[in-house]
């Protein structure tokens, strides 16, 4: 009997127990199971539709420009992209160059509808990927590591990551960049652009004249899809016969003879001339004689005076070297203001030639309240020279009749073409906007289609110097790493004492 | 559920522990914080996303004591014996560990603040980091939860869940490895697709990363699934948390 | 009112339970007894709901304390055998979290608080932290945790362990008074506290009820047969003789001879031990030894208890 019911017992031990384990085994695996599935399934198929590019300039997303300009390419068209490098580590491209252009492939793929490919093949570790792209051989591609490869057909351009971004030159000069301006979009597609649809037309700038540079510049033409090419000063200088316009920007030195006869002989074939010369202390003294000779002949002339604006409407934090120009009845529409930027400006002029049939308009006015003044060496404005109570043109536009004719826009500040200030103020600025109108107007003749895609902005994290000043930065040390981690600590003490003898 | 996220909230600040682990939190962010602002140029995202790497440390100070302690006083026999469920006793002490970590938190507000009034960007993707940080927060003190409830002795509990969150940060690592190592052992016997067997084990290991799935938060792009996927590993955990101490009531060794 | 039927409690291959079934009442003091590892400790879990029996049921005032714990875990307070105390608060913080475990109402607390505090004797040490308290007042605020709530059914597993004579006695004294309004299930291996506080006695040993009854009775049922210790002036030898022939006294042994005593102890098998009591002192007055004392040898519950046990274990 006894014997009996211990079995029995035996058997509902076994129920319970095993009930209690089987369910809390089977729990457990079956919670594991669920979301593994879900979490597969968001990822898989909802997590695209699931996920939202809040960023402040929407870097990680391409624009409508594109799209549409992507749209527009046929649907067997091909493009492939391919990063010369393993994928980047996604975790680690925060702070690097390619924080901004892999999300940003990405998204050109997801919108081209497989019209555009991307790959990362680290040339490394499959070294034949680099004759697939360049049969010939002909870009050395083995020295673009890190760099991507737009290919389409069999032509290739290289994007460096370096290139998409703007920097700031003043941060240049002391040694390190500071990112400024997120160009990958803008890069790109230009980019894609130009493989597909090929330049619209060549510029030349003239180097050699103790000018700053022209990175800048050139990533304007290049979104323009005009191709950037340099124009050296030498011997045999020379304007060759596919030049579309001729730039000169920012020379610090007058031209010499023999580019002053390239030159006038350029414009006298329907040559277009883009010219941009300040009054700052590398060239006050400079009267550009040569130069303007030959701006002459199109009835333009740039003084050798520096304008300051008396009007405090028009200055920029009371300053009289820095302040807006009022853009001219006629140009309104080349940007969306119409007070622009100007620093350092010389007044350009009506050369007012007789018989000379170029029409001269004014573009950028100053205000009726300006002066100007010569500088003497010492770059002390000269007393006799002062001119008060005039408007002056800082920029001048002038056009010959005809069909192609001759043009040319001449601005008497760098405000539009420098490096200096696209790197500071960026490439969407309204003078930059002003600068690529006018550079459309030049082209005007032209089959001049190009993109208008717009530089995005880079998260932009820096303090308010004058705040985040050295006795802030200590005080921040003092109060954030020793007084409060120290008071802390010290109540830790006072409640442990107090508490530990309750 | 209240009761014990009330007590346990409080006992952080009855013992040194609370303060401790503030103060070390105070310290560390202060660290990041000044070391960007003497160079003028503040990212918040970047300083959260560096105190992401002080989990590892922080949430095993706070989470070593929530359940081993009851253990080894005997005091967790009351969670059994009074009309409270089990299972609100686990998140009970996931809120209290959780509040801990929202009020060490506070410091970064506060950079915040004088990051604005000193004319820096707060922007989306710092927020980004900050949600991210309490999912991630939530998901590695469920971990260290179930690290507490499996021992009765705080440095073991505070050990396991050290090497659980480690493991948690290096997965992506882990993974590189593991695909290597499988390539390589599978080309030396001459498999076919030994590159890609390696990629595809490689790919599966760091799917699972809760890193490398929220990285994108902090260009701004938010991305939900990789909330959920947080999410639902912290409720993994915390189950099994519950199924641990509820096994104790069942347990036939 | 708990009814606890059939328990089985299995570890791996070992039986810590194996099959225990009784009632307690309302209002009864109820003694656990049994030797170190009978399965004290683990039967009083189960009725908790501490730990979940592997086969068997226990219900609480009618609530099962598995399929309705909640219910069931409201009507009991528990003192464990090591007081569940967080020597990191005080008293006060501590009873005020057991009352929000429990879910005392903010308004019912109060008042609670007061009357148990009262009862226990603990607010000279209500402010001062748990930790710094002696052995007395720990279990004195473990018995408070036990009343918050207003359980019904207390249960008390060896509330006097480790306390001195004067703390064991207060403790005793307040479990009794406990005990006027509650069910209680104490359980102890001071044989002489139970003794004094329960109403009945469960035995346990080796997992299994060896007996279960209350005290009087159990005595009884141990002997059949009452036994008393003769005291007088006089020779010892032939009295023993004579005592063996009174009707009813089946035993009489000599234990002590000096020069003034002899103690005899007589065994009666006789249900009248009055009449044999009687005789006994006519018969002593009629040999003209004087009686110096004649007293009852009943059995201790010690006595009980070693018998129930060691019995048990030998079947």
């Amino acid at each position: 009997m006894s014997i009996n019911t211990n079995n029995n017992k035996t058997k509902k031990t076994y129920t319970r127990s095993d009930r209690f384990k089987f369910y809390s085994v089977g729990a457990v695996i079956i919670l594991i199971a669920i979301i593994l599935l879900t979490n597969v399934l968001f990822d898989k198929i909802l997590g695209r539709a699931l996920t939202f590019d809040f960023s402040d300039s929407l870097g990680n997303s391409i624009s409508q420009e594109s799209i549409d300009f992507i749209d527009s390419l046929p649907a067997d068209c091909k493009i492939r992209i391919v990063g010369l490098m393993s994928r980047p580590n996604a975790d680690k491209i925060y702070d690097t160059e390619y924080q901004y252009i892999v999300p940003l492939l990405d998204d050109y793929v997801k919108n081209s509808s497989g019209r555009i490919s991307v790959e990362y093949i680290d040339p490394t570790v499959q070294p034949t990927i680099l004759s697939e792209l360049d049969p010939s051989n002909s870009y050395s591609l083995s020295s673009y590591s890190g760099c991507f490869v737009v290919k389409y057909n069999d032509q290739i351009l290289v994007v460096d990551p370096y290139d998409c971004y703007g920097y700031d030159e003043t941060y240049i000069s002391q040694g390190y960049y500071y990112v400024f301006s997120n160009n990958v979009e803008y890069k790109f597609t230009n980019t894609m652009y130009i493989l597909t649809q090929g330049y619209s037309c060549k510029a030349y700038v003239i180097t050699g004249l103790s000018e700053d540079g022209n990175i800048y510049l050139a990533k304007v033409l290049e979104g323009l899809t005009i191709e950037y090419n340099e124009l050296p000063v030498s011997e045999n200088f020379d304007v060759p016969e596919d030049c579309d316009l001729i730039i000169l920007n920012g020379p610090n030195q007058d031209i010499p003879e023999k580019v002053y006869v390239a030159l006038s002989e350029y414009i006298s074939r329907n040559g277009k001339l883009l010219v941009a010369v300040d009054c700052s202390m590398l060239n006050f003294s400079e009267k550009y004689e040569r130069l303007n000779r030959l701006l002459n002949q199109m009835n333009v002339n740039i003084d050798p005076v520096l304008i300051s604006e008396n009007d405090p409407g028009y200055q920029l934090s009371g300053y009289q070297l820095d302040s807006v120009v009022k853009v001219a009845n006629g140009f309104t529409d080349y940007a969306d203001i119409t007070l622009l930027h100007n620093t350092f400006a010389r007044s350009v002029r009506n050369a007012d030639v007789p018989g000379n049939e170029y029409l001269a308009l004014p573009v950028l006015l100053t205000s009726e309240n300006a002066s100007s003044a010569e500088i003497d060496v010492n770059g002390n404005a000269i007393e006799s020279s002062i001119v008060e109570g005039r408007q002056f043109n800082v920029a001048m536009y002038t056009v010959l009749e005809g069909e192609d004719p001759s043009k040319a826009f001449v601005f008497g500040t760098l405000n539009f073409t420098s490096d200096e200030y696209m790197s500071a103020y960026g490439m969407n600025d309204s003078n930059v906007k002003f600068l690529r109108s006018c550079i459309r107007e030049l082209m005007s003749t032209k089959q001049f289609t190009g993109l208008n895609i717009e530089v995005k902005n880079v998260d932009d994290f820096s303090l308010d110097t004058e705040k985040s000043t050295i006795a802030a930065s200590t005080a921040v040390m003092v109060v954030f790493m020793i007084i409060i981690p120290i008071l802390l600590v010290a109540l830790a003490v006072v409640v442990y004492t107090k508490r530990k003898n309750l | 559920m209240t009761a014990i996220f009330k007590r346990e909230f409080l006992s952080f600040f009855r013992s040194p522990v609370g303060y401790v682990a503030i103060a070390l939190f105070s310290f560390l962010s202060g660290f990041i914080f000044y070391s960007q602002f003497s160079n003028h140029i503040v990212n918040i995202g970047s300083e959260v996303i560096s105190l992401r790497e002080f989990f590892v440390i922080l949430v095993p100070i706070v989470t070593m004591g929530l359940l081993s302690e009851d253990k080894k006083r005997g005091t967790d026999i009351l969670y059994y014996t009074t009309p409270v469920s089990l299972f609100n006793v686990v998140i009970g002490k996931l809120l209290a560990a959780f509040a801990l970590f929202a009020v060490m938190f506070i410091n970064v507000i506060i950079h915040i603040i004088v990051t604005l009034c000193c004319g820096g960007m707060f922007g989306v993707g710092a927020i980004g980091t900050i949600i991210v940080f309490f999912f991630m927060a939530f998901m590695f003190i469920s971990m260290g939860l179930f690290a507490s409830a499996i021992t009765d002795n705080q440095i073991v509990s505070a050990i396991v869940s050290f090497i659980m969150i480690l493991v948690t940060q290096l997965l992506s690592r882990f993974g590189e490895y593991a695909g290597t190592a499988v390539t390589s052992v599978l080309s030396s016997i001459k498999v076919g697709s030994a590159v890609s067997i390696g990629n595809g084990i490689n790919s599966i290991i760091r799917w699972f990363d809760p890193f490398l799935k929220t990285q994108d938060f902090r260009l701004g792009i938010f991305s939900v699934s990789a909330l959920f996927f947080l999410v639902s590993i912290g409720l993994l955990f915390l189950y099994l948390t519950f199924r641990v101490l509820d096994k104790k009531r069942w347990s036939q060794s | 009112m708990i009814e606890i039927n059939n328990l089985v409690k299995r570890y791996g291959d070992k039986k810590a339970v194996r099959g225990i079934s009784f009632t307690v009442n309302d209002d009864e003091v109820l003694g656990f007894l049994g030797p170190n590892g009978a399965g004290k400790t683990t039967t009083m879990n189960i009725i908790t709901g501490y730990l979940s029996s592997t086969s068997g049921s226990v219900k609480v005032n009618g609530h099962d304390i598995l399929e309705e714990p909640e219910l069931a875990k409201k009507e009991i307070g528990y003192l464990p055998e090591n007081p569940p105390l967080y020597t990191d608060m005080t008293v006060k913080e501590y009873l005020n979290y057991i009352c929000d475990l429990k879910g005392v109402s903010k308004d019912k607390r109060k008042r609670q608080l007061e009357n148990i505090v009262a009862m226990v004797k603990i607010s000279d040490v209500y402010d001062r932290l748990i930790g710094n308290l002696s052995k007395g007042y720990k279990q004195r605020v473990g018995i408070a945790q036990a009343l918050v709530g207003n359980p019904s059914i207390l249960i008390l597993d060896e509330p006097t362990v480790g306390l001195d004579p004067t703390q064991i006695i207060e403790i005793r004294r307040l479990i009794k008074s406990l005990a006027k309004s509650h069910s209680v299930i104490i359980s102890s291996h001071i044989l002489s506290e139970i003794q004094e506080i329960a109403d009945r006695v469960v035995i346990i040993n080796n997992g299994k009820i060896a007996a279960i009854d209350t005290l009087t009775d159990l005595s009884k049922r141990l002997s059949g047969q009452s036994k008393f210790l003769l005291t007088f002036a006089g020779p010892a030898k032939d009295i023993a003789t004579k005592i063996r022939t009174i009707n009813g006294v089946s035993a009489a042994v000599v234990r002590v001879v000096d020069s003034k005593f002899t103690q005899i102890e007589i065994t009666v098998g006789s249900a009248d031990t009055t009449r044999v009591r009687t005789d006994i002192f006519f018969m002593m007055a009629s040999l003209g030894c004087p009686i110096i004392e004649l007293r009852s040898l009943d059995p201790t519950l010690e006595e009980v208890f070693l018998s129930i046990t060691s019995g048990k274990a030998k079947g």
